[in-house]
């Protein structure tokens, strides 16, 4: 192709006509089916996030480990979130701010971390409907 | 108003994520929404290769590594220019915990079709399925861009005599086109 010449394409209907057919799901019934097969390895997943928040805390001694940890906490957020732990993922995200914060020195990080973590692990508990003003009321008073 | 409806059945959907702890929850939503076919890949190299193999209709790509190396975006790249017709312009959404301005205006300068913000859930999920279906637009070849086009608005009184720099070529449909 010559330097200045832009070949366009015509759009391709093709993904368009297999799935706007008629047929399918809604969002409502997607999700409902999503909800139910994910049920059987959602105790899976809440078991595993409590143990992966505490060997995160086990392992926390220093600045380079907070840092090198955001991305595992990161994953463990993705993960809570398509489990529609919703209230969990954002505990977490508070951690992670926590964790990251340059002008909180390490017992306070993670003196912080511990109260996320428990937070965290009560969210987990409550399930995806967890309500975020009690998680958000718990966090404080951890916190404090 | 009436919900939308998708019928995922004779779709193939590639999911390119290095956080394997997610391939089973991917699977299982998308699989639960009726999904035809759904694979997984760690790795962006092994992605190539099973993109060109498979051609899917769609796929997801984490864009940064765990090291913050924007991988996933020289993925999108490769994809664009040296994989054939029609696999080259299959939807690919972006997906990635960074959201700065610059990570996704990079993602679409590297060809994808959209930009999904982690985390997510199963409903934004099944929506940006919905998405990318209904907004389908042009497939653009040049020196500089292989990708969607990046328009998204047309103007229909622009004063200029041409809004692009380049003299456009109809290249026809990509439907049939087995060869770039």
């Amino acid at each position: 192709m010559t330097e200045g010449t832009t070949l366009l394409y015509d759009p391709d209907p093709t993904l368009q006509r297999l799935v706007l057919s008629g047929g399918g799901v809604t969002e409502t019934e997607a999700v409902a089916k999503a909800d139910a097969a994910l049920a059987a390895s959602r105790g899976a997943f809440e078991a595993w996030a409590v143990g992966r928040l505490a060997g995160i805390e086990a392992k926390l001694a220093n600045e380079s480990d907070a840092a090198r940890n955001l991305i595992a906490l990161a994953q463990v957020r993705d993960e809570a979130m398509l489990y529609r732990h919703e209230a969990a993922a954002r505990v977490i995200d508070h951690l992670a701010a926590s964790l990251g914060d340059p002008a909180a020195d390490m017992p306070r990080r993670k003196k912080l971390f511990r109260a996320h973590a428990l937070a965290t692990a009560h969210a987990l508990a409550q399930g995806p409907r967890a309500s975020r003003t009690d998680i958000d009321q718990l966090l404080a008073t951890l916190a404090a | 108003m009436s919900e939308r409806r998708l019928d995922l059945a004779q779709t193939s959907v590639l999911i390119v994520e290095p956080n394997v702890r997610l391939h089973r929850v991917y699977r299982d939503a998308l699989t639960a929404f009726g999904t035809g076919h759904v694979s997984t890949v760690p790795d962006w190299d092994g992605a190539l290769a099973r993109f060109g193999e498979e051609r899917p209709h769609l796929a997801f790509v984490e864009v940064l590594d765990e090291e913050r190396r924007p991988v996933g975006l020289d993925w999108i790249r490769r994809v664009r220019r040296e994989l054939p017709f029609p696999s080259r312009a299959a939807p690919i959404v972006a997906s990635s915990a960074l959201t700065t301005a610059r990570t996704v205006c990079e993602a679409r300068d590297a060809g994808a079709n959209d930009f999904m913000k982690k985390p997510f859930g199963v409903a934004d999920l099944f929506r940006q399925l919905g998405r990318v279906v209904e907004f389908v637009r042009p497939f653009v070849v040049d020196h500089a861009y292989v990708g969607p086009c990046r328009r998204t608005k047309i103007g229909e009184n622009h004063p200029g005599p041409e809004r692009r720099y380049a003299t456009q070529l109809h290249g026809g449909s990509i439907q049939g086109l087995s060869l770039a």
